[in-house]
This record gives structure tokens, sequence and C-alpha cells, in this order.
């Protein structure tokens, strides 16, 4: 595949969710490889739809989204191995970090050693190797999220989103994650998309 | 620290640049306003050489921009300007639009001083002074010269809100 080809490809992509007011309009959007994209807007302007169209939670009204050379559009959410963190980080409150991490693999029938074993190089990607048996509420803000990146990352994916990345972190968090993130992503993952409101 | 950014209204991509591109050059008045402090100044398109375009301000000043997204001559256009770029006191020949502007407020944010003016008789108009040795030293009332390059100033649609 040649570098200039599209990885992640939006394709005259419409969304109504009434069937009258389309709330994205003709998506034409092209990403490469590797590329970190962020999209920013007021509410209401069709970011997070966008988002969700990819991830597979909301259905394309027209139009078509192609990943690494394939159609998504009938393919459902889990069997589109898409990255995502929420903005509320959804972690599972009743398991520990390691179970957290554990839990997609484990749906995804993975063997117990090689799961350990993923789990524990994404948990110290992300620097917080020493909190596996602790569980959310036990960690602050940031190290939550870093939690949630790594469990979006445990299985691998081939792209990678985050749906208002610094927004629930307070804002001296928010600069050191600005700073951190922006030499920690490209290491983290190759492919990446990237939704923000903030400025 | 992206790659692109995708500027998104209303269901639609305004802009899909590099960061710095979207701050320096936005391509319409919805991205000009949405990406970092802008000033606007309304005005009239009356003449065209080139790329850059004379604007008649609603009070009568004659502006100098670059038609980056006007109709024609004879159409109304919005010239969208980063206070700081605006020179205040500036050397002659240094820059291709001045104006008289009247200090309405100043505010100390110790690495610039933000001035409020009244200029092309919109009152609303800001500069930002870098609070560098030897700055402008401005009080509320007086009257200045603020002047700009062409090229900072860009003339775009009309935003309809």
């Amino acid at each position: 595949m040649s570098s200039s080809e599209a990885y992640v490809s939006f394709q005259g992509v419409q969304k109504s969710y009434d069937g009258e007011t389309l709330v994205v309009k003709d998506l034409n959007l092209d990403t490469q490889r590797g590329e970190f994209l962020t999209m920013l807007g007021p509410s209401g302007s069709g970011k997070s739809t966008c988002l969700m169209m990819l991830a597979g939670f909301e259905t394309v009204t027209h139009g078509e989204i192609i990943l690494d050379g394939t159609s998504i559009n009938n393919v459902p959410p889990h069997k589109r191995n898409i990255g995502m963190v929420f903005q509320n980080y959804a972690l599972f409150p009743h398991m520990t970090v390691n179970e957290n991490l554990a839990f997609p693999l484990q749906v995804r029938k993975m063997s117990k050693s090689d799961i350990e074993d993923r789990v524990k190089n994404v948990l110290d990607m992300v620097q917080l190797g020493s909190f596996g048996s602790r569980r959310p509420m036990q960690l602050s803000g940031g190290q939550q999220q870093r939690v949630a990146v790594a469990r979006s990352l445990v299985c691998d994916p081939k792209a990678f989103m985050m749906d208002e990345p610094l927004g629930a972190l307070d804002k001296q968090l928010r600069e050191q994650m600005q700073y951190e993130k922006k030499i920690s992503i490209r290491c983290w993952c190759n492919n990446s998309l990237c939704d923000s409101r903030s400025k | 620290m992206s790659n692109r950014i995708a500027v998104f209204n209303d269901g639609v991509i305004q802009q899909l640049a590099a960061p710095d591109t979207l701050y320096e050059a936005p391509e319409n008045a919805f991205v000009a306003q949405f990406i970092g402090e802008n000033n606007t100044l309304y005005g009239k398109v009356i003449g065209l050489d080139g790329d850059i375009c004379t604007v008649e301000a609603e009070n009568g000043d004659k502006l100098k921009a670059l038609g980056v997204n006007i109709q024609g001559v004879g159409f109304d256009t919005m010239i969208s300007l980063r206070p700081e770029r605006v020179e205040v006191n500036p050397e002659s020949g240094q820059c291709s639009s001045t104006v008289t502007g009247k200090v309405e407020e100043l505010i100390y944010l110790g690495d610039h001083i933000r001035s409020r003016m009244n200029v092309c008789g919109q009152d609303d108009f800001i500069v930002k002074i870098p609070n560098s040795a030897n700055h402008a030293q401005l009080s509320p009332g007086d009257t200045v010269k603020v002047g700009w390059k062409a090229e900072d100033a860009r003339a775009l649609d009309v935003l309809v809100s």
C-alpha cells in the first residue's frame, strides 16, 4: 500500500437522525496511515457523529466509510477493530485495572498467558505498571484516562479515537496531558483520529 | 499537536489544514472567528488590484486587505485581522493601511497590554501591545495611529449569524 493512499476515508457521508435534517452533510475526508487528525468545531457541528459512525455506534445514512481499503458500513462495531476512548472513560468500576484491560481480550477468546503479557505491556506503555490491582476509583483522573487509553490499545486496533480527550481533566492536568500526549501518542499508536472541542 | 485539524460547522468541514495554516490563513469568516482571536472590520470592496483589494469601512476609512474570499468589487466583506498583527504608531512605510484609533480600555496582562480601541467606527477592535522595552505608553482616551500590512488583513465572506 502506497503512503499516499487513504487509510480512513469518508466518501460522501451523510447522517440524519430524523430523516429530515442532515447533521453531517456530504463529508469527504481522507486520512493517511499514521496521521493524527483533530476534529474541531462548536457543539452540534457533527464531530462526534462522525466518530460514532466510524466506530460503528451510528449508522451511515448515505455514503461510505473505508478503513484500510475495505468498506465498513455493514461491519458491526466489535468487528471493526477500532480503539475508542470515551469522554468519561467508561471504565468498569467493579473491576481492577488489570481486569479492565483483560476484558476485551477475554471476549476475543485469547489464551490466559497471552492476555497477561498484553496487559502488562500496555500498562507499562502508559506508565502505570504498578497500578494493575487498583480499581478505577482509586486512581486520579489523569491515571484513569491512561487506563482508558491502554484498554483501547490492548487489542492492537487499526485506528484509535478519543472523544473530548481533555474535557474531563482539570486545567493543570489538561496542560500536562497536552504536553505528555504530544510525545506519547505517536509512540502509543500508529493510527489515530482525535476529536476535541478544546481550542 | 495534530498533523491536521478539520474544523467542523453545520455538518460540513469548513477547512482542513495544518494548525499553523488554520491560524495564519483561514479561508472563511467562520474559521477566522473560531480559531483564536480575530478583529473583524466590515466594509465594501471598492477596488481590486491583483490579490490586494481596497475596502471602504463603515466610517469611510479606506483599508488594504488580501482578497481571500470576496465576491468582487461592490460586494460586502469582512476583514479579519489578528490583534498581534496591528502596529501602534507605525513608522511611515511600514504598513499598507494606517487609520486612527481611539483607546477605549487597557488591560494589563503582564507579557502584553490588551487595548480595546475604536477603529473604523467599531469600538471592539483589540490590539495586543507586547510589553517590550520601548512599547507604546497609552492611556484611555488617547488617539493613536494603528496600522497593518495588507497581507495580514484577510478580506473574507460576511458571516450570517
